[in-house]
């Protein structure tokens, strides 16, 4: 009977197809983390993505990194930096650093890590944030100066990201071999790469901070939330980003695995001031504010899980005023201003969210719960969800009038307030020359106190002329083995060199 | 001269003829088969009935306001289940609303997209296959060659762009899953097109003097019609489906409106906390598909006569 | 024969390149992806520079140009995200993708076959009406429910299977089982009406009256000749099956072309978009072509002209 016995083979095949081709993904490491996105690159200069650095930052090493506080830095490959003067950072190397080829750290590799980045045949992803800088000096073998442009506050916030590069080994095997084969000077070597299989990384027993206390790390990526969850539950990995609020309560019920946390994005509705009629008003911008009931937001949906803004700082912003009351939720006092304003019967206006967007939790709940709100003073908020491409393109094309975003990077520099509110770097939908003014000084003060200073008054001036509705501060949450002692870090960054399994 | 059998085209004729059987034997035979397929019709029927009473009669049955926000009140459970109350009987959503007002509401979209992305694609799709199928030649190497671009291209990219370019409205959707779906009436109108085309009848209008298109209207259209209907029921089952794929993708009905496909797949990060999310719109998504399909057998078998001629 | 497999082959690049042409315009219409590429801190002059860099400002028309001269020199540009070429990112795919495709393909066959076969031998039983019932089920189930729902059971609750991921056999169960229950309904409810069809006909019940034993007729002469139709569905879903196994690929991180392709259009990245497009293109349409020619080579009365 041709035709069971065809199908028998047709099985029996496919299962040695299956056999030959898979290999057991058994516990191939002493520490499996897994992320939603597996890593993009191993070339750092050409990635932006959170999930690539938090493998590249075990394989390279950066001139300083930020304190467990979050507040400071703390020096890495640097053992001492200083203010030469007011454009010029002198950073001293530390000596006998060795990539994991035997190449030397030293100025050089400093020096060239900063020109392949920013060199415009490269077209690396990561040049924007280094335009404030312009250039970088090699003043001894181990001495090395970055030179920016104009006074810039917040420089060491961005030199905290460059993870320096191996120029001989580079020289040698060209930059797509780099990418895929990386060699760096960290806790940990490279060892294999399947792309959205798997990553590996081997102890580097000569790092210069001390050897490791596991001796092998691997990467896994897996993008459904519920699969990642059962990952951790089952003990296949150790480690998983991006737990959903709703899940939190049933892990911590959890013989097994814990939870920790850490401060997140910053939630914001940026409002069109330019071109909206209703929203060129301040009053009628402050009056949102008073429409939108965050405590509700963060208590119900997210679980609390988030910390109310007063304004557009993070908590560790400097100029940053705990004490500056935050918009109390009034509607009878938003549909007063909104009379008064002209618009006794409200007004209709088009709200755009992107539900996956940057790591936003639950942003289409939120966005959703947000227009009902805003609908019970007046104003009819027409929900546009569209995908992270498309609606970045409609941002940069000006055509949004309301839209629901987050910021991540840098809290502690306050960085977001010039690329999103002054006028010459985006200018999009607000321009205050007030309000540019105030940051040109802020980005310029380099003493920490003067700078908080004109924080406190960039602070309270933007929170009054309100060109967003403050929203809050997410939480991000991971879920943690409870034989793993690694702890959420406040720079975003998975360093795994002091992590140890205990049995 | 044998053309090599087109795949589409047999699919299609395979589930067509899911019901196409010799009669049964005897006479007690033939009655039990009626009465059997009958039932089944009949509870297609009514099914479909009482989908169409919910969606038209929405405000009239649904105990909630839909859109009705209540986020201290989220994701309770059914009534019958401990924490929920005879108020919410299915329970309520991720944002306190109310599921059953939600999914008599959503039958509404749910309806409307698939019955109308198929009036769309099903005339568009017949005319096409028809003149190629009867005209042959360069018209039918080109237009089924750009049905071929058409299924080798992803449907999510054309999904994307639609949305993106148009905007996503349900005005939209209906659109995107109309392009999508003209592909298989085309394919089959052109086959049984140029299967009767050699027909002795169509020979006689020819040669009596027809003009093309008086032949394709009142000779080729008629026999043709039968089996897409029939097509066109399954299609009507399978848009409402797509319409959940496309939620999936953020590209489906935009919120707050209800659909169950948009259910769905906001109840899809719930699944381990509140399963009523999930199951209730994915009931009613099953049922209505189930209850499409068997009124589709009985118009089949209703048809039947004329299908077997051809 | 020969003519006939040229004249396919002929069509089949003309369709290729008009696909290459759509996808081209398409995804390039549907939005950039400067911002996502860029760091969060890159301001409109960053932005318009790196537009420029990469040659999105320019015209449509002379940006494909530049595309189909590098594309006949089999160079199919740069993923954006990636920065490596996009077609070996592909191709790497590719294996994963026919095992999971294969498995699913096997399974569904393995219930299907006999199921529809044993559904239309014994029409309008309670067997039969379940079954179909069955298979309606299977084409209306929600993937990302099913997919969940067995990890939950056979991975989290019984410990019986990983959770997810591509290695071992035990790794395919899930997401083959997952990736095929909607072809096992469809080839079901096909099997069963190919066989009533068949057995309705002529031949059959001259067999019959031979006096040949009811179960040799079934099997030997209306599976044989139910196969052929079958065989083309099997290339349909074949078609089905590798392109669109989006969800089953998320939700079990199996590394496949699917997923690949879905990240590849949200991300804008349209060197590795037009890259799957182009590779899952050619699988359809010679997976299409084979079927036909297994048609011709299985039923004698087809002939190509």
């Amino acid at each position: 009977m041709i035709n069971g016995r065809r199908l028998l083979g047709f099985f029996v095949l496919a299962l040695c197809i299956a056999f030959a081709f898979g290999e057991a993904l058994a516990r191939d490491a002493d520490i499996i983390i897994s992320q939603k996105a597996d890593v993009e690159t191993f070339d750092p200069a050409q990635s932006n993505n959170t999930s690539t650095h938090n493998v590249t930052i075990n394989v390279f090493d950066t001139l300083v990194r930020l304190s467990d506080d979050g507040r400071d830095f703390v020096g890495e490959l640097a053992e001492s930096w200083k203010l030469v003067d007011q454009t010029t950072w002198q950073f001293k190397l530390r000596r006998g650093v060795k990539f994991h080829n035997g190449e030397e750290l030293n100025a050089a590799a400093v020096k060239f890590t900063f020109d392949t980045t920013m060199d415009p045949e490269r077209k690396t992803r990561q040049r924007p944030t280094y335009v404030a800088f312009k250039e970088v000096r090699i003043d001894d073998p181990y001495t090395v100066s970055f030179i920016t442009h104009k006074p810039y506050a917040i420089a060491l916030t961005q030199i905290q990201y460059l993870m320096i590069v191996p120029p001989g080994y580079i020289k040698q095997v060209g930059w797509d071999e780099f990418g895929r084969k990386p060699v760096g000077s960290g806790a940990f070597k490279f060892k294999e790469w399947e792309r959205d299989v798997r990553v590996v990384l081997e102890a580097n027993d000569a790092y210069w901070k001390g050897k490791p206390k596991v001796r092998s790390v691997a990467f896994r990526a897996i993008p459904e939330d519920a699969s990642r969850i059962a990952a951790v539950q089952r003990g296949e990995v150790d480690i998983i980003d991006a737990v959903p609020y709703d899940r939190i309560k049933e892990l911590q019920g959890s013989p097994t695995v814990k939870i920790s946390q850490r401060q997140g994005e910053q939630i914001y509705i940026g409002l069109d001031t330019l071109r909206v009629e209703p929203l060129k008003k301040r009053e009628v911008r402050q009056a949102l504010n008073y429409a939108v009931n965050v405590d509700a937001l963060v208590k119900n949906l997210l679980l609390g899980y988030a910390v109310r803004l007063n304004g557009p700082m993070f908590p560790t912003t400097p100029g940053f005023d705990e004490k500056l009351p935050a918009y109390p939720f009034d509607p009878e006092r938003a549909k007063r201003m909104l009379a008064q304003a002209g618009y006794p019967n409200g007004f209709d206006v088009e709200f755009a969210i992107s539900p996956a967007f940057q790591g936003i939790a639950k942003g289409t709940e939120v966005g959703e719960a947000i227009a009902g709100q805003l609908a019970r003073v007046g104003v009819r908020a027409k929900l546009n969800v569209q995908d992270s491409a498309a609606i970045f393109s409609s941002y940069s094309a000006k055509k949004l009038q309301m839209y629901l975003f987050a910021w991540k990077s840098s809290p502690e520099a306050g960085r977001h307030i010039e690329t999103l509110l002054h006028s010459k770097t985006r200018g999009y939908y607000y321009q205050n020359p007030e309000a540019d003014k105030l940051i040109d000084a802020y980005f310029s003060a380099l003493d920490l106190k003067k700078r908080q200073e004109i924080g406190r008054e960039l602070h309270a001036f933007l929170r009054e002329d309100a060109p967003w509705i403050f929203l809050y501060q997410q939480m991000d949450l991971f879920g943690v083995r409870k034989n793993v002692t690694w702890e959420a870090k406040p720079d975003y960054l998975m360093r795994m060199r002091e992590v140890a399994v205990t049995k | 001269m044998a053309r090599p059998a087109d795949p589409v085209h047999v699919a299609v004729a395979l589930a067509l003829a899911d019901a196409a059987r010799p009669a049964p034997r005897s006479r007690r035979g033939r009655f039990v088969s009626t009465l059997v397929r009958k039932r089944a019709g009949v509870i297609g029927l009514v099914i479909v009935l009482l989908n169409v009473v919910l969606a038209l009669s929405a405000p009239v049955l649904s105990p909630h306001d839909p859109l009705d926000q209540d986020v201290a009140r989220r994701l309770l459970p059914p009534a019958w289940l401990a924490g929920g109350g005879p108020e919410h009987l299915l329970g309520t959503d991720q944002l306190g609303r109310d599921i059953l007002s939600r999914i008599i509401y959503g039958s509404r979209i749910s309806l409307l997209i698939g019955l109308l992305s198929v009036v769309l694609s099903l005339p568009i799709g017949v005319g096409l296959g028809l003149l190629a199928g009867y005209f042959t030649g360069r018209l039918d190497d080109i237009t089924m060659r750009i049905a071929d671009v058409q299924l080798a291209f992803p449907f999510i990219l054309l999904a994307i762009t639609i949305a993106g370019v148009l905007g996503p409205s349900p005005r939209n959707v209906i659109l995107i899953l109309a392009v999508g779906g003209w592909v298989v009436y085309a394919r089959l109108a052109r086959g049984q097109a140029l299967s009767l085309r050699e027909k002795e009848f169509i020979e006689a209008a020819r040669g009596l003097g027809g003009g093309s298109f008086r032949i394709l209207f009142r000779h080729m259209l008629p026999n043709v019609i039968s089996p897409i209907i029939v097509v066109g029921t399954f299609g009507v089952a399978q848009m409402i489906l797509l319409e959940s794929s496309l939620s999936f993708l953020g590209l489906g009905v935009q919120p707050p409106t209800p659909s169950w496909g948009g259910m769905l797949n906001d109840g899809r990060a719930y699944i381990t906390v509140a399963w009523w999310l999930t199951t209730f719109p994915g009931a009613a998504i099953m049922l209505t598909v189930l209850g499409i399909n068997f009124v589709g057998d009985w118009l089949r078998d209703l048809l039947d006569p004329r299908l077997q001629s051809v | 024969m020969r003519r006939y497999v040229f004249r396919r082959l002929a069509q089949a690049t003309l369709v290729i390149v008009g696909v290459s042409l759509v996808v081209f315009f398409v995804i390039r219409l549907s939005g950039d992806p400067t911002f996502l590429l860029l760091s969060a801190e890159a301001t409109e002059a960053d932005r318009a520079r790196f537009a420029h860099e990469e040659g999105f400002d320019r015209p449509l028309v002379v940006q494909y140009v530049e595309f189909v001269r590098r594309a006949l020199h089999g160079d199919l540009g740069r993923s954006l995200r990636y920065r490596q070429p996009a077609l070996p990112l592909v191709l790497e795919r590719l294996p994963a993708t026919a095992e999971l495709a294969l498995a699913a393909l096997v399974i569904s066959l393995l219930v299907a076959i006999p199921a529809g076969v044993i559904s239309a031998v014994r029409r309008d039983t309670a067997y039969d009406n379940l079954t179909m019932l069955g298979a309606l089920f299977g084409q209306s189930m929600p993937v990302f429910w099913l997919g969940i729902m067995l990890i939950l059971i056979f991975s989290v609750r019984l410990e019986l299977l990983p959770t997810s991921g591509r290695g071992g056999f035990d790794h395919l169960i899930l997401p083959a089982l997952t990736l095929g229950l909607y072809s096992t309904a469809r080839v079901t409810r096909l099997v069963r009406a190919g066989m009533l069809d068949v057995i309705g006909q002529d031949y059959i019940r001259t067999a019959q009256a031979k006096g040949l034993p009811d179960r040799r007729v079934i099997v030997k002469h209306a599976l044989r000749n139910t196969l052929i139709p079958v065989i083309t569905i099997i290339g349909l879903e074949l078609g089905t099956l590798l392109g669109g196994a989006v969800i089953t690929e998320t939700i079990f991180a199996w590394p496949g072309i699917g997923r690949l392709a879905v990240t590849a259009i949200f991300q804008r990245d349209y060197p590795l978009v037009q890259a799957t497009v182009l590779v899952t293109a050619l699988v359809f349409v010679l997976s299409n072509l084979l079927v036909d020619l297994l048609y011709g080579w299985l039923d004698p009365r087809i002939r190509y002209t």
